[in-house]
């Protein structure tokens, strides 16, 4: 085993050497020529970290429930999107904010887990991820008992209490109204679990997406 | 970097590839780029960890070009008005943008001095994705509209970041009220030489200020208004 104190007149065998490589940080052109590399003596191991020039990412090789995963680093940006147009929201229901689809300021989709049309993004490695979001809405009108205007995260269909972030509007409207969803982290499970934004409204009216209030969606991977 | 053979020789060309897919420890930027020449000079993949600031960086190339970019969720900056100025920021009323705050010091962090204090621009140098977030404190008194912050790239008087504005309405009062909002958190893709700037501004025609200072409570509690600005990297 390589990791070890060397003495003096030690011979250093060629799996010795192995070891060594597969503790450095492993650079290749690209997924394929490290699959195709690391076989063997080098086959994935946990901890083993490489550099894929492609991409200009660094990934661990990590095993969760005995299934191998090459993760991404920690706050990783996951996806991000922007909504391409605006949103028809009915009164006193929840929407699932759909559209992510403009490419600006460099639009991120890792692994394409981000489904951008649906606004739905089911990742494939399980981890602890940090889901960030917001809307505006073109009118925030009193009324509509029990939704008032809200944004928060969705798990598998369900809203997240914990995540939701209220504009309560009493009397009268406000035109228009811009608010975050609060910050949601969570551990999803890799296979099935995934995460929407959705926005609820007293009375119905639309998203805006005009110059800085474009709805918004994303995630970072933070690690096991 | 290769699978390595019994009976295999170990180079020095072999040793130095070796050295090079090691974490590198360096005091400072000079030794670093002193030491990393020829069969050292640097590679995309390659990690140092530098002493003088205790950041661990990462070579990546883009567009053919080399940088030394900090590992992700490495804080970049992190701003704050001058702590102990007494001086307001007046905000031009009618819908008037302006920079959120000036005389903004480091509170904390302004690494490589990505973060500008005479031009208010935050400036990383490192093309990426950047994780960014302001707050900006109002101090509105009797007038009535709307406050918003947001964040702008590459220029004060351009548009918003898409999904960084934010804005309240906090409605007229016969007292003296201030209140805070932060600009929605961004994620935006930043090339070697973009910039992004904190702007603040109200709608009506009456004067509000962006506070510039603290002040303690007759009951002794310390009360900070500064307005601030974060930025995360978050890598490629």
């Amino acid at each position: 085993m390589a990791v070890r104190n060397w003495a003096d007149g030690e011979l250093l065998t060629s799996a010795a050497l192995n070891e060594i490589t597969s503790s450095m940080t492993m650079r290749f052109a690209n997924a394929a020529a490290r699959d195709s590399m690391l076989t063997g003596d080098l086959a994935p191991a946990v901890g083993m970290t490489v550099h894929l020039a492609d991409s200009g990412m660094t990934f661990m090789y990590i095993v969760v429930g005995g299934t191998g995963y090459w993760a991404p680093l920690p706050e990783t940006l996951c996806f991000y999107g922007r909504q391409a147009a605006a949103q028809a929201l009915a009164g006193g229901q929840y929407s699932v904010i759909t559209n992510f689809t403009l490419a600006d300021h460099g639009n991120r989709n890792l692994y394409g887990w981000f489904d951008a049309a649906a606004g739905r993004f089911t990742p494939k490695i399980p981890g602890v991820y940090e889901f960030f979001g917001g809307v505006s809405m073109a009118t925030a009108t009193a009324g509509g008992a029990g939704y008032t205007n809200r944004c928060g995260m969705r798990l598998n269909g369900s809203p997240i209490a914990a995540s939701e972030n209220w504009v309560n509007v009493t009397s009268g409207s406000y035109a228009p109204v811009s608010f975050n969803a609060r910050k949601y982290t969570y551990i999803m499970n890799g296979t099935a679990d995934y995460m929407e934004l959705d926005a609820s409204t007293g009375s119905a009216t639309n998203t805006v997406v005009t110059s800085g209030m474009a709805p918004t969606f994303g995630a970072k991977y933070l690690g096991q | 970097m290769k699978r390595w053979a019994t009976d295999d020789l170990v180079y020095n060309t072999d040793l130095n590839d070796m050295v090079a897919g090691g974490n590198l420890v360096f005091a400072s930027v000079a030794a670093r780029d002193a030491f990393l020449i020829g069969d050292l000079a640097p590679v995309a993949g390659m990690t140092v960890y530098m002493q003088n600031d205790s950041i661990t960086y990462k070579r990546i190339d883009v567009g053919g070009i080399g940088y030394w970019a900090p590992t992700p969720g490495t804080l970049m900056a992190c701003m704050v008005t001058s702590s102990g100025s007494t001086v307001d920021q007046v905000l031009s009323p009618d819908g008037a943008a302006a920079v959120a705050y000036k005389t903004p010091a480091n509170y904390g962090r302004n690494l490589n001095n990505c973060f500008s204090t005479t031009t208010y621009r935050f400036t990383p140098g490192v093309p990426g994705f950047y994780e960014m977030e302001g707050l900006a404190n109002f101090y509105h008194g009797t007038v009535d509209g709307y406050r918003a912050t947001w964040l702008c790239l590459n220029g004060a008087s351009q548009a918003a970041i898409p999904g960084s504005w934010n804005h309240a309405f906090p409605g007229g009062s016969t007292t003296n009220t201030q209140f805070g909002i932060f600009t929605r958190t961004v994620c935006c893709y930043l090339g070697a030489t973009d910039y992004v700037t904190h702007m603040a501004m109200h709608n009506s025609t009456g004067q509000t200020y962006l506070r510039g200072r603290s002040d303690t409570s007759s009951a002794g509690y310390q009360y900070n208004y500064d307005s601030c600005f974060t930025a995360k990297y978050l890598g490629l």
